[in-house]
């Protein structure tokens, strides 16, 4: 009784040595499936060819069969079990990050939609959220980034790493254009309210314009206004320089990875054309200097 | 409480007259759209005397006998194109200068390639603009020349003139930024906070594109909304459409800025102000406006929400010239080179005041 498994691992370990079983037979049939295995042969191309075949399956074979042997040994199953439950562990955590992103974009989203309706002071931009896409940003740097921050390995994790950082910057440039979106499309917003308010007001007073035209005026005027106080706050000059700076960084990413792309043509990426620009432009800056005599005093 | 009336049926009679003669406009518009238009910009006969480069010099024909010794050099910004001079044949400041008798030549900047790139503001005002005011001196066979800037060109004018005083006969300015610590200008405010170095970087050369991007958001509802309201509203008339898009072409026609000289214009004179201060350096060399002894004339406009007057009216008592003179125009910072009233206050001021200082300095 002590000296009982319990049944799931039991099974588990079953399974792994039927497989084992199996896959061993395989490379053995595969071995000898070789015809050069069978017959000897004249020293040719070809036999010898086929004889370095036999020799990668026969090394393939023994390979297969110590690690046939290795997890024969107690405990190698159940190693085996918990490193192929951490692939749905990844996969719950990363489904488990998308749902909270998802249900406080939700939450942050209704709470947002809530204000459109609110009553608006005329030419202010205070009641922008700007925790709004903050916290989507976040939410992206904290729970999602991290994925695209894995370090790479292997021959090609340059490459791989300047592609995951093109991806990274686009969807940080992404988030940056959302936020400058809203806010450069907040005073239009507030200018219909603005004007409905009027429009309410001139109303009361008896006092409304029969000219349509006399509401497109009225709209302009208001829209600029609003444009113009935005345009004037710290908020807005650094929500711009942030939305550039992100494109900016998108750009020099995305140049790199055409950079390693284009380098399997024969064409020229800009770094070198850069390169021999600035050389042809040091050397006419020499030439010119000794031709002109800059500072000849003749030529003053 | 009484609920307030709106006038709907009176509101709906305006809607459909104004659908009516919307109706009418569109079925005359399409007739002048679909018709020849005269678009053309630039259209003052000129010659190209000097290149170098991407860079020209044009030398305007005559249209009169001249009436100043001294020829004048105009060297318009890098960003946009000197074309803004010569918009049509009632609107050009080039014609304007030629009736007054001025012996006439323009700098064009061209477009410059990913190749220009390193080109510094040295390279431009000790470089391209020096040969081509030697150039000019030894044609006329002239010790000096009359010099006139345009907003960044004028910045380039004011520094050549400090470098090179003994060239220069008269400096004129217009809209020409000189001192860049203001807060009147929503443009000194985005500058001072951009990543200058980041962007150069990434692009080379400073995308015209993307700075007219910026200029657009200056005023969105007027730039963006309101102009094509207008140009709808007057869409049957031909001469309006021909006018509104010789405006575009030359709005939308912009060079890409030389990364390098993008790069010291904004940290140096947007970001450190120090052209005022006479701190700047130009290859090599300290640019002292104390230097600038010749007599100065320094035009700027009151309602410029590019360059404001803050930016431009301190030059005159930051130079050494005792004969220095700012003029202030009720104008914007395009109007003064195209609203019809500044057409007949503009050339014809600066050719009386160059006429008053054309005392010959021949070789």
């Amino acid at each position: 009784m002590t000296d009982r498994k319990p049944p799931k691992a039991e099974s588990l370990e079953d399974f792994v040595a039927s497989w084992m079983k199996a896959a061993a037979e395989f490379w053995g049939m595969m071995g000898k499936a070789d015809p050069a295995s069978k017959t000897p042969s004249p020293d040719t191309a070809f036999t010898r060819t086929a004889g370095r075949m036999e020799e990668f399956w026969a090394s393939s074979r023994k390979l297969w069969e110590a690690s046939v042997k290795a997890m024969g040994e107690p405990g190698s199953a159940e190693r085996l079990q918990r490193g192929l439950q951490t692939v749905p562990d990844i996969s719950m955590r990363l489904a488990q990050k998308s749902l909270e992103g998802f249900f406080e974009f939700q939450k942050r989203w209704a709470d947002h939609m809530q204000k459109l309706g609110a009553p608006s002071e005329p030419y202010r931009s205070s009641d922008f959220d700007p925790d709004f896409l903050k916290r989507l940003t976040d939410i992206y740097k904290k729970e999602f980034q991290k994925f695209l921050e894995i370090p790479q390995v292997g021959l090609t994790r340059f490459y791989q790493e300047r592609f995951n950082q093109a991806l990274k910057k686009w969807n940080q440039y992404q988030a940056a254009l959302t936020e400058f979106l809203q806010l450069i499309c907040l005073p239009i917003e507030k200018s219909y309210r603005l004007m409905l308010d009027k429009l309410a007001e001139l109303t009361q007073g008896g006092r409304f314009p029969d000219e349509p035209k006399h509401y497109y005026q009225l709209w302009i005027k208001t829209l600029e206004g609003h444009y113009m106080t935005l345009f004037q706050s710290q908020q807005y000059t650094e929500t711009l320089v942030r939305t550039i700076d992100a494109l900016n960084q998108f750009l020099a990413a995305r140049s790199s990875v055409l950079e390693d792309a284009l380098r399997l043509l024969p064409v020229c990426t800009h770094r070198d054309l850069d390169d021999v620009s600035g050389e042809i432009y040091q050397l006419k800056r020499r030439i010119r200097a000794l031709e002109k005599g800059r500072h000849d005093p003749a030529e003053e | 409480m009484d609920q307030p009336k709106i006038p709907v049926d009176i509101l709906l009679a305006h809607l459909a007259k104004d659908s009516e003669k919307a109706q009418a406009r569109f079925r005359k518009a399409a007739d002048v759209l679909l018709g020849p238009l005269d678009t053309a910009i630039a259209t003052t006969p000129c010659e190209v005397v000097y290149e170098e480069d991407r860079v020209k010099l044009k030398r305007y024909v005559p249209v009169r006998e001249r009436e100043l010794n001294t020829p004048l050099l105009v060297v318009y910004a890098l960003i946009n194109r000197e074309t803004m001079l010569d918009l049509q044949p009632g609107r050009s400041i080039v014609r304007s200068l030629l009736e007054n008798g001025i012996d006439l030549y323009m700098v064009d900047w061209g477009y410059p390639t990913r190749k220009d790139r390193f080109l510094t503001i040295d390279d431009h005002v000790n470089g391209y603009m020096d040969n081509v005011v030697d150039f000019i001196r030894r044609r006329h066979k002239l010790r000096k020349i009359n010099l006139m800037g345009i907003c960044m060109g004028g910045t380039f004018s004011v520094i050549y003139a400090a470098l090179h005083p003994k060239k220069i006969k008269n400096l004129i300015t217009t809209v020409t930024p000189t001192h860049f610590n203001t807060n009147q200008g929503l443009l000194h405010t985005w500058m001072r906070a951009m990543g200058v170095d980041r962007l150069v970087e990434t692009f080379g050369n400073m995308p015209g594109d993307l700075l007219n991007f910026l200029f657009l958001l200056l005023n969105p509802a007027r730039l963006m909304i309101d102009k094509y309201i207008g140009l709808l509203e007057q869409i049957d008339n031909k001469e309006f459409v021909e006018n509104f898009i010789r405006m575009e072409k030359w709005i939308f026609d912009s060079p890409d800025v030389p990364g390098e000289t993008f790069r010291q214009f904004i940290t140096d004179c947007y970001q450190k102000n120090l052209l005022i201060q006479n701190r700047m350096e130009v290859g090599g060399r300290r640019v002292d406006l104390g230097q600038i002894t010749m007599p100065v004339l320094n035009f700027f406009g009151k309602f410029d929400h590019l360059v404001p007057p803050e930016a431009c009216n301190r030059l005159t008592r930051a130079v050494g010239s005792t004969d220095a003179e700012d003029i202030c125009l009720d104008t914007g910072h395009i109007g003064i080179y195209v609203s019809s009233k500044c057409q007949r206050e503009f050339a014809p001021k600066i050719a009386a005041w160059l006429k008053q200082r054309d005392q010959p300095e021949t070789t």
